[in-house]
Formats: C-alpha cells, structure tokens, sequence
C-alpha cells in the first residue's frame, strides 16, 4: 500500500464535485485567516504566560513599561479573541458556508481584504495597547484606528458569506448555517455600536458589559456550535437526533442570549431592575443550553468509540461538553447569592477561560484538524503528536480552569470575611495561581506542537500519509 | 418561498439583537440621565484628569475595582470602604472605571482611606515597600532615580523626592517623583465618594 | 449622549420598548403559525441529511486521522 505521489490527480467521481469544487474555491482565503489565526495564538499565549507568571513573581519584567502587568494582560486578550478565535472563525464559516450552501463561495477578493486588514487592525491594536494607548475598557480597548479597520474587515467577510447565501443551491438550511448567518450579521452591528464614544458613566458600564457578553452571544457561540453541529454528525457518520431540538435551541438561544449582559454588574451601582433581568436571563439559557446537550449526546451516544479515530471529534465533544459545562457554571454565577462570593475573584476568569479555551478555542482545534486536509490535499504526518496536543491543552485547561474555580472560591470568601485583612484573599490565591501558570504551560506546549504540525500541512512536508476522500478508493485498489 | 423564509429568519435575527441592546443599554441609559449628580461631587481637575488617564492606560482596571456594594452584599460596607456607590457618583467618569476584578481592594474611596500622598508615591514605587505579600506590579518608570548625594540640589529645586525604605531603592540613589506619579496619586486622592446623597443620585 | 435626547424620558422610553416587545412577540407567534400552515415543519428532520452525500453517506465515517483500521459501526452499515 504504498503512497502515490501524485494522489491529487486521481479521478474524482462527478458526486465528488460539488464538495471538493466548494472546498478548493475556498482554499485560498481559508488558509490565509488559518495560518494568522495561528500565528496570533501563539502571540496570544506567550502573552498569557508571562501574564500569569506575573502573577508569582510581580517584579519580573517590571521595569519595562510595555510589559507592565496592567498591558500585557489586555494585550493578551484581544490577541486571542480579536486575532486568534476571530480568525479561526472566520475561516470557518467560510468553508462551512460555501459547503452547506453547495456551491463556491462568492466575492472572494473581500475575503482577501478582510484578512489582511484584520491582521493590520489587531496588529496596530496590539501595539498601541502595549505602548500605553488602551481605550481603558475591557474588551474594547483599541484605539479607533484599529476598531475602524477591523471593522471593515468583518464587513467584508460579511457580505461574502452572504452573497454565497444568496446564490446557494440547496433548499434546505443546514442549522449550522443559521448560527453562521445570525453571527455575521450580528458581529459588525454590535463592534460599531459598542466601540462609539459617545458614553460615559454607569451607562458606558452598561454598554461595555452588554457588548462583552454579547460578542459570545453573536460570535464566539455561534461559531462553536455551528462546528460542533456540523462536525459530530459529519464525523460520525449520523444525522443529528433532533432537527426540531435544534430549531428551539437556535431560537431561545437568539432570544434569551442577548439579554445577559448586566450580569456582570451584580451588585454594581445600576438599577435593580436591570441586574435583575439580566440575572433571569442568564438562568433561561438552560433552555437551550441543554437542548443543545441532547442534541450532541444523543447523536454521539453509542458512538463514543469513534473518538479513537478522529482528533476532530475528540477535540470538538471536548468542546460541546465544555459548553454544557460553561453555561450551567454561567447560570449559576449570575445569582446574586453566588456572584457575591465569585465576583471580582480569579473565578471569573476560569469561567472565561472555560468557556473560550474549553469551548471554543478546543472546538477550532477540531474544526482545523479536519478541514486542512481537504485543502490542501495531503494528510496530518505524525499522528502521535496530535495525540500529544490534545492530552498537554486538555490536560492544561483543566488544571486552568479548577485551580482558578476553587482559587477564586477562596478568594472570595476571604474577601467578605471583613475579620480577615485584605490581603489575605491574596495570599491564599498564590498556591492556585502558580498551579494555573502550569496550566497555561502545559497549554504552551501542546500548541507549539500544533503550530509545528501546521506548518508541516502548509508545506506538505513530514511522513506521507494517505489523503482523504482517495484512501478508500485506494485501500480497496490495493487489497 | 425563499426569500419569505430568509426574510423572517434576518428580521427575527435583527430583533433580537435590538431587543437586547434596548432593553440593557437604551432604557437604562434613559433612566440614568435623568439623575442629577451629586453637589458635592466636583468635575475632575486637570491634573487629576492626566492622572486618570495614567491609571486607564496602565491598566489599573484589571485588579481594582471602584464599586462600593451595598450592606449585605460582601463585606464592602464591613471593611469601611464607603457608603454603597450610585449612579450619580459616576457622571464625570468618561471613560468609566468601574472594574471587575478585586486581586487589590476597591479603590473608590481610596482618597479617603489613604490620604498620604508619600504612600502612595512609595506604593507605586514598589508596592512590597509598602504592603508585604502584595502582587501589584511596580512602576518604576513613573520616577527617576538619581544620585543620593545631589539630595540637597534636589530639594532646593522644589522636586519631590519619595522616601522610600533603603532595601528597596538601588544602592546609593534617590527616589524623585516624575509629574506623571504625582497626577497619578493627585487622581487616586481624589477618588473620595464620602458625601451623602439622597434618593434621587 | 442621551441628554441630547430631550424629549425622551424613561415612562415614555419604557412604554415603547413594551409596545415593541408586544409587537415582536406577536410577529413572532404570527410568523410561528404561518410557517407551520405552509407546511414549513413538515418533515423538518429531513434538514439533517443535507451534510451527507453519495460518497460521504450515512453510516461511514469521515475522519479517520489516527488510520485506525474501521470496524463496522454498531449498527452494521459499515461499506468499503
């Protein structure tokens, strides 16, 4: 059974063309918003690291005002979320839009565009963040230069997926392709108007919080599941259980999602009226949330083995189980009874990381592993280390996200205790803070293993493996 | 058919959207111009404002809050950090600085608390100067560091010389404070929200 | 910003957002009603099929990064 190299030149059978045309017509911009998704990861984490080993060891570094705790840490995470999930999502609704809509993706010079200035815009927002020009918001502190360009940018891949829509050749909408759609509409809307400096005061904290949560309600959520939706089943092999489940779950997702916002803010200096409201909110997302669950489970029930084959299905039922996770810890965190002991503490901050890393960011690992064959024809060398990548991040996120959980548990209760000083609450985090540092290392190095297998796809290098869809073809032709 | 279908599914996709941002930023915004702020709470001066601008872009925000809960609600009443904040307290605030996370103790009366400015000129220094077992970064860059002997040339000059403990300074220098440390601690000194209010802020 | 909005006030600003709710919700239980007429529900799960295809079909799977050799799916469809 010996590898031809020229297996890209077998014949594809005319049902064959549809899929493949979809998929080579997207390569090209696919791969550009891949390799700089990737290359922002790894921005993104080493600038984590250091956060978090500053943590422990607070003069390291301290010197350099560029490197001040207080600028790495946001320039950690708008790498990550502008630059690295941005990114990856992109290309992925991409690739799953010109597929479910069965035909080429359309205006694909805008997705050029949109790619180039995205990189431009995070790399200047980046910058200006680390040289002390932060807008002083969470999550919004680019400068408007970089706000405007990436902007255009979302714009840009926006009216591609849409005008692909719009020429689809299908009849029926795959539920993937509702989040899709949802989200790209949604996203620019939402970066304009929450970017505006036109607020002040308790209501800019209103806005702020609205906007924050809201970017995983119209982006970061609508891109997890709309991969894991397409992936499990794909996978697999099975349709998902329930196609009327998933009508509900998108609806109430839609609905209940964009009103949590406020959560943030118990116990703030804003009307009752609207931290409430926000509070129930938060609690009906059970409604879709588990919807969702059954969904996933019931159609990989009985299909768990599978996971030995497909690192795409490892990585992605880690990450809709994380989303399971994330939003029961979210619907609890937002009572008032649990965020007086959890707000302002590091559990927060493990709810994120669950949530963007064990969700998201796992189910973006899968999504890769199982479209860069598909483009560029040729498949992952060296297996184990795949193997490698999933254990050290999977490994790596949950010592993350418990240490800063129970950690901030601690924090908290330190922190109301009024016969404890203060500082207290912070001497009992450091034991947890040290061991989410060995976490994020962990992290580090799985993903540095990912990055090495990447390059190798982009260049086709590494031990030649059979490519899909021929390996069938060609393991029949040679029994 | 189609376009029907896609017409409702955008709209209802746009609604939701709008719902959201109505109900959590409009409405609420509404509401909140309507309140007057409080007398006794003055506009920020020049010099607190150039401070202010020195804590937002250090990323002050991502460990101290500026959010007083009320009685019953965590230990902030407890632990004297000031009556419960309103809304009213905030209306010079652009942009606001609430923060979500306490690794260092809320700061919305800090003035009140800590009216030393050599504290906080040494705080910022280096915080373990001040507070064993702290994490907060220092800020080195907000002073200069000069020869110890020039002291005297120093004073005459009307600088302000920060007197920091000996083991936690270079060997042999001085500690001066830049302007930008001195509006940085002139904003957290004016972080003083102790006056009352009535219902209406 | 909303000072500049004078004429608005918070009765007023609430009283439209409920009208909107109202006239959201009932667009949306409207809209509900019509799909199902016309027959939009009809048959819905068979929107779950739209990802298979001739060489791609139900019963095989599609990934298998690890070349582990298949052995055949639990419910016996397993095909070359």
């Amino acid at each position: 059974m010996s590898p031809d190299s020229d297996i890209s030149k077998v014949e594809e059978s005319p049902e064959l063309s549809s899929r493949v045309t979809s998929d080579e017509s997207v390569s090209a911009p696919v791969l550009l918003f891949f390799s700089s998704s990737i290359l922002w990861l790894f921005v993104g984490t080493i600038l984590g690291l250091t956060t978090a080993l500053k943590f422990s060891f607070p003069d390291w570094l301290g010197s350099i005002p560029a490197l001040t705790f207080g600028r790495i840490r946001p320039a950690h995470l708008n790498a990550v979320v502008y630059g690295w999930s941005s990114m990856a999502i992109a290309a992925c609704y991409i690739w799953l839009t010109a597929r479910l809509c069965n035909t080429e993706i359309h205006w694909r010079r805008l997705l050029y565009i949109s790619a180039i200035l995205w990189n431009i815009g995070v790399l200047y927002g980046i910058i200006a963040i680390l040289n002390g020009g932060s807008q002083g918001q969470e999550w919004l502190e680019f400068p408007p230069a970089a706000v405007s360009v990436i902007a255009v940018a979302a714009i840009c891949l926006s009216f591609s997926i849409l005008r692909t829509f719009h020429s689809r050749r299908v009849t029926h909408i795959y539920v993937s392709l509702w989040y899709i759609l949802a989200s790209v509409v949604w996203f620019p809307i939402l970066y304009v108007i929450a970017n505006l400096h036109i607020y002040s005061g308790v209501t800019q904290a209103a806005v702020n919080w609205w906007y924050a949560h809201n970017l995983l309600t119209v982006w970061a959520t609508p891109a997890g599941l709309a991969a894991a939706y397409y992936f499990i089943p794909k996978v697999i092999g099975r349709p998902i259980h329930s196609y009327y489940l998933s009508l509900l779950g998108f609806w109430s997702f839609a609905l209940f999602y964009n009103w949590n916002g406020i959560h943030h803010l118990v116990g703030g200096p804003l009307p009752t009226w609207l931290i409430s409201v926000s509070i129930v909110a938060s609690v009906l997302m059970f409604i879709p949330v588990i919807t969702v669950a059954i969904n996933h489970h019931l159609t990989t029930v009985g299909h768990f083995d599978k996971l030995k084959y497909s690192p795409t299905l490892r990585f992605v039922v880690f990450g809709a189980m994380s989303y399971t996770a994330v939003s029961f810890q979210g619907s609890f965190e937002a009572i008032r009874s649990q965020s007086e002991i959890t707000h302002f503490t590091h559990y927060t901050v493990g709810h994120a990381h669950l949530g963007l890393y064990a969700f998201l960011t796992m189910i973006l690992f899968g999504a890769i592993y199982y479209i860069m064959p598909r483009l560029v024809k040729w498949e992952w060398p060296y297996p184990v280390l795949i193997k490698f990548h999933f254990w050290l991040v999977a490994i790596g996120i949950i010592l993350y996200v418990l240490s800063m959980n129970v950690g901030g548990v601690f924090q908290g209760l330190y922190m109301n205790d009024a016969s404890r000083p203060f500082i207290e609450s912070v001497e009992v985090t450091k034991p947890y803070l040290a061991a989410r540092s060995i976490g994020g290392a962990l992290i580090l190095v799985g993903q540095l293993l990912f990055i090495f297998l990447f390059s190798l796809m982009i260049l086709r290098k590494g031990a030649v493996r059979l490519t899909p869809p021929w390996r069938d073809e060609l393991e029949a032709a040679t029994k | 058919m189609m376009y029907i279908r896609a017409s409702i599914f955008f709209l209802g996709v746009l609604a939701t959207l709008f719902l959201g941002w109505a109900a959590l930023t409009f409405i609420p915004g509404i509401q909140i111009s309507e309140i007057k702020p409080p007398p006794e709470l003055k506009p920020y001066t020049e010099e607190q404002l150039r401070g202010r601008e020195i804590y937002m872009r250090n990323g002050c925000l991502y460990c101290h809050s500026q959010q007083t809960r009320p009685l019953g609600f965590g230990a902030d009443q407890k632990r004297n950090w000031g009556r419960p904040s309103v809304p009213g307290d905030y209306v010079y605030d652009k942009p606001q600085l609430l923060g979500t996370m306490r690794t260092g103790p809320d700061l919305f009366n800090i003035g009140a608390r800590q009216p030393s400015e050599d504290w906080h000129l040494i705080h910022l220094y280096n915080p373990r100067a001040t507070s064993p077992g702290s994490i907060m970064p220092p800020y080195p860059w907000l002073f200069e560091e000069e020869e110890e002997y020039s002291e005297q040339v120093f004073k005459a000059q009307g600088k302000r010389i920060v007197p920091v403990p000996v083991e936690y300074r270079p060997n042999g220098k001085v500690i001066i404070a830049t302007d930008d440390a001195l509006d940085l601690v002139a904003y957290l000194l004016s972080l003083n929200h102790t006056y009352s209010i009535t219902e209406k802020e | 910003m909303y000072n500049k909005l004078r004429f608005m006030n918070l009765p007023l600003a609430a009283l439209i957002l409920i009208f909107l709710v109202l006239l959201g919700g009932s667009l949306a239980i409207g809209a509900f009603f019509w799909a199902v007429r016309n027959k939009q529900f009809k048959d819905l799960n068979a929107g779950a099929y739209v990802i298979f295809d001739e060489d791609e079909p139900i019963g095989k799977m599609t990934d298998n990064v690890f070349g582990i050799p298949e052995r055949n799916h639990k419910g016996g469809e397993q095909e070359g």
